[in-house]
């Protein structure tokens, strides 16, 4: 499995976990988005979600992540538009995979 | 010589207990002796009226004496606590001090003289005008700390009307305004000033068992510390009548369990500030966080959801920052209320109040639901910037016992969601590195 479906097993853990926090069953796939209409998250859902994910990955990956930032809000293809955009963003941000 | 009705109460009781300080008694026909020798000691310093002067002390009968003493002599006085970590060359440069008085541990006075002269107006009036001054520091948990300069006739005025004859705790400390207030209302009423060497719950605890306290002035903070601590059941504490707590926002859940802890014993909210002095109030109900504020010179007014306070014991004004007063005498407390007729909830400073997303979050309401939590031993809530909501909740947490922090974080969200709208439910939630306390028993909510 690449690093890149390492990430998505984390955020889909994290969303479900979202669920399970707000006793609501959240239905996602790779192509769902994480905001604006279709996503099944709120705002404060979306950062929750969000920030879980960041420190899973620093913590997995002994990384120093940030991925809401005014760079992330201000990209032309936002990297919240889906789970697999969100993951892709992810696997950007750490550092290059050693061979 | 100001003060002398106080002098004469004194007089009427002079096999009383006036304050007990590491475990010992001094009456106040001893206090009365220690006044004139402080006396003695102004007139060897050759101090003279309207000359401002540090006292460097903690609630000991000599240092009382002291303060009475300068008082009496019309001095502009400097409470500083003992043991709070403050840069006295600083506050004696703000407060034009002459010298700082301070009492060694086998309690005689010495002297350090300090360059400074009177310059600054408010200062210079009180001198002029001969009244005696209290300039009181605020905590300074934001930024510099502002002095305040009272005119010490009318700040302790209301304690002519003589009320009742309480032994109190003096945990406030020497240079708090709170603090102050209950070495006033004891002296005043002839009660017995109890003393504290620290203010750990076993130090304060011991102090209520062995000198039979029947007031305890205190924080919420404070309050929370003493549950946690599990030594209640360790002291009988049977004295206590009254539990006056003051200067935060107490925690509906904390209250509920201080009263279960503490059946007979009344709570009381009190109110006040070190620009106004403490208001009188009552509270509706014992577990009730609603109050009545105010008294014969206090006026009170909610502007914008604001408390503003108008007092006839207002402070002069502040030596190192503009007035706080409109043009009418009246200030904006900052304090967030609610108003239900004549009771007030506070809701918390308004500087504390988070945004999120254009939602107002009071620190105060999310802090008593994490307290609901299960092994949640104390909680302060706290912000940090968002790009997406402007600023997001963040509940640093102590815990009774270790437990992983990933199932904590989900537990108190899995809670806080049953019981708060989205918007206020903590988006992080860290273990506290057990430095959220000031050394005044408050809440520290910024860094």
């Amino acid at each position: 499995m690449s690093r890149r479906d390492d990430l998505k097993t984390l955020l889909y853990d994290c969303i479900s976990e979202h669920g399970l926090e707000t006793n609501t069953e959240i239905h996602v796939e790779d192509e769902t988005p994480l905001m604006g209409s279709g996503s099944p998250l709120n705002s404060i859902g979306l950062v929750i979600v969000v920030t879980n994910f960041e420190s899973q990955i620093n913590e997995t990956f002994g990384a120093q992540v940030i991925l809401a930032s005014e760079q992330a809000m201000s990209l032309k293809r936002s990297p919240f538009r889906s789970v697999e955009a969100l993951s892709e963003y992810a696997d950007q941000l750490l550092p290059a995979e050693s061979s | 010589m100001p003060l002398q009705w106080l002098l004469d109460r004194f007089q009427a009781c002079p096999r009383d207990d006036a304050v007990i300080w590491r475990d010992a008694v001094t009456t106040y026909g001893e206090l009365l002796r220690q006044i004139d020798a402080a006396h003695e000691f102004l007139s060897a310093q050759q101090v003279a009226a309207g000359e401002s002067v540090m006292l460097d002390a903690d609630f000991s009968p000599t240092a009382v004496a002291l303060l009475i003493a300068s008082l009496q002599q019309r001095l502009l006085v400097v409470p500083v606590a003992s043991h709070v970590v403050a840069d006295r060359q600083d506050l004696a440069r703000i407060a034009e001090c002459s010298r700082r008085f301070h009492v060694s541990d086998s309690g005689s006075y010495e002297a350090e003289h300090y360059p400074h002269r009177l310059g600054h107006q408010f200062l210079r009036k009180l001198r002029d005008a001969a009244s005696p001054g209290l300039i009181l520091f605020s905590s300074g948990s934001t930024g510099r700390p502002k002095a305040a300069v009272h005119d010490f006739d009318c700040l302790v005025a209301k304690f002519k009307t003589p009320r009742h004859k309480q032994r109190l705790v003096t945990f406030l400390l020497f240079d708090h305004i709170g603090g102050f207030n209950t070495m006033m209302y004891g002296l005043a009423n002839q009660g017995c000033l109890i003393t504290l060497e620290a203010r750990d719950p076993d130090t304060v605890c011991r102090a209520i068992e062995q000198h039979r306290a029947e007031v305890l002035p205190t924080s919420p903070t404070f309050l929370t510390l003493l549950l946690m601590s599990g030594r209640l059941d360790q002291y009988d504490l049977s004295s206590l009548k009254v539990i006056n707590y003051s200067t935060e926002v107490m925690p509906e859940s904390t209250l509920s369990q201080l009263n279960a802890r503490f059946p007979g014993v009344t709570f009381r909210q009190s109110y006040g500030l070190s620009e106004v002095g403490i208001l009188r109030s009552q509270s509706r109900a014992n577990d009730s966080v609603w109050i009545r504020v105010g008294g014969e010179d206090y006026q009170t007014r909610v502007v914008a959801g604001l408390l503003h306070i108008k007092a006839r014991s207002s402070m002069i004004g502040y030596l190192n920052a503009p007035s706080p007063f409109d043009q009418d005498g009246w200030l904006n407390t900052q304090d967030e209320v609610e108003v239900d007729g004549q009771w007030f909830r506070f809701r918390g400073r308004q500087s504390d109040i988070i945004n999120v997303g254009g939602e107002k979050v009071y620190p105060a309401e999310v802090e008593s639901v994490l307290f609901e939590v299960e092994n949640i031993a104390d909680a302060t809530v706290t912000k940090e910037p968002h790009p997406i909501l402007g600023n997001i909740v963040v509940a640093m947490v102590r815990l009774q016992h270790e437990e992983d922090m990933k199932n904590v974080a989900s537990r108190i969200r899995k809670h806080c969601f049953s019981k708060l709208p989205a918007y206020k439910v903590p988006v992080k939630v860290l273990l506290d590195d057990g430095q959220r306390v000031t050394e005044r028993f408050k809440k520290k909510r910024q860094d």
